[in-house]
């Protein structure tokens, strides 16, 4: 079977139910990729959010929610769930949030984002099946919609989440 | 500093280990002493100057316990620095050893790894301030409560009740460790750990009892390099003040630290009481 990418941009999220499908984030740095996938309905979608709080910016979450990870990780839950994705069946994983040199000095904001998709998950009883976060390198991450399968690579190696 | 070192146990060749290991680790020794037993060893301390001992538990004649027990009560030797290098598993046992003032303990079979980071413990033993606690308060907030250190901010302040919380710790060092953070604080931590909504007072105050706890256990291990928990602490206690007099009494104390902890001000003191 052809593999189609699918690609999710900075701020930005996608769902899928198509096997053919890989979601696919590229160049987190301090942002983190959430990756999502029920397999026993094949539905799955990946958010990469850059900030931790919609409530740094509340009128820009309303124009971007997937900017932030509060907004985004709900809206993305909400589509799921009414595709027929059931909560306590996602597998969740999670990357990025490494320590970039941007930003002002003493203000990790990937380790925040972080913590952010940490304390969602925790409001929300689930759990963070695998995660690869903080370092100092960039990450580009890959779910394959056919079995939910998470790849990320990061300074020319590859590893399965 | 070169140092005068005694080694204390029944087998040749651990005797000849641990001084190879000594020799390869890059501290000055000037005079090696060997002794088959604890009462050799404290023959040896009578005649000789010893700047540490490392010895067995399990000898013949005189076991290490009671070569021990002997050096404390002798005003000569009740301060030399031993270091236990045995079998012995028992935590209560090790626990005992450490409350009687060794130094360290290490579990035998050692690698000359953990030998040496042992000695490098001893000899660069961490000054102990403030900031040490204030590392374990961050690892603490962060795994426990999902919260961050940021930038100081000039226009933080701390205006509401205050909760303290300290908590005693004594064994191979003995002191307190102090947090103090205002309510608000206290109940954004309780909202996090516990996925409450709108938490009291109550649920603020075992937050910051809960945090004192978890911080002292991280910063313990930072006090020796023993994996046997030679620590006894006490139950945290909790102190809250109506207004913030009891923050401002506390930040005047130049040990303290201050962190912003997402826009939150909270304090860290450690007080050494030996």
């Amino acid at each position: 079977m052809s593999k189609r990418r699918v690609i999710i941009n900075v701020s930005d999220a996608k769902v899928s139910r198509d096997p053919a499908d890989v979601l696919v984030t590229y160049s987190l740095g301090s942002c983190i990729g959430i990756c999502l996938y029920d397999s026993a309905t094949n539905v799955g979608g990946m958010l990469h959010y850059q900030l931790p709080s919609s409530k740094m910016d509340p009128d820009r979450a309303k124009s971007k929610p997937f900017m932030f990870c509060d907004t985004g990780l709900r809206l993305l839950l909400e589509k799921l769930v009414a595709m027929g994705a059931k909560m306590k069946r996602m597998q969740i994983r999670v990357a990025g949030g490494a320590s970039m040199d941007s930003g002002p000095k003493g203000f990790d904001i990937g380790k925040r984002n972080h913590l952010a998709v940490r304390k969602l998950m925790w409001q929300n009883g689930m759990f963070i099946d695998s995660e690869d976060v903080g370092g100092f390198s960039p990450r580009n991450v890959y779910m394959d919609m056919a079995d939910g399968i998470v790849t990320v690579r990061s300074n020319g190696l590859e590893k399965r989440l | 500093m070169a140092l005068n070192v005694l080694i204390v146990d029944d087998s040749v060749l651990t005797r000849k280990k641990i001084r190879r290991i000594i020799e390869m680790v890059d501290v000055q020794v000037e005079n090696f002493a060997e002794a088959g037993n604890g009462a050799e060893a404290l023959a040896v301390l009578e005649k000789s100057k010893v700047d540490l001992v490392l010895a067995d538990l399990n000898m013949p004649e005189m076991g290490g316990a009671e070569m021990i027990r002997r050096m404390r009560s002798n005003k000569a030797t009740e301060s030399v620095p031993v270091v236990v290098i045995s079998t012995e598993s028992r935590t209560t046992r090790v626990k005992e050893l450490l409350a009687e003032g060794v130094r360290d303990y290490l579990h035998k079979p050692f690698t000359p790894e953990e030998f040496r980071a042992v000695i490098q413990t001893l000899w660069n033993r961490p000054k102990l301030e403030t900031k040490n606690v204030n590392e374990a308060l961050v690892e603490a907030l962060e795994t426990m409560a999902f919260l961050t250190e940021m930038p100081m901010e000039d226009d933080l302040a701390v205006s509401e009740e205050t909760i303290l919380g300290e908590i005693d710790f004594m064994g191979a060092r003995n002191g307190c460790i102090q947090i103090i953070a205002g309510l608000n604080f206290g109940k954004i931590l309780a909202e996090n750990i516990g996925n409450i909504t709108e938490p009291d007072k109550e649920a603020a105050c075992d937050a910051m009892q809960e945090l004192t706890n978890v911080t002292c256990g991280l910063f313990l291990p930072m006090l020796t390099s023993t994996t046997a928990d030679p620590f006894a602490i006490t139950v945290p206690r909790i102190q809250t003040c109506e207004d913030s007099t009891q923050w401002h009494d506390f930040i005047a104390d130049p040990t303290s630290v201050v962190s912003n902890v997402e826009g939150y001000m909270v304090a860290t003191r450690l007080i050494l009481k030996d």
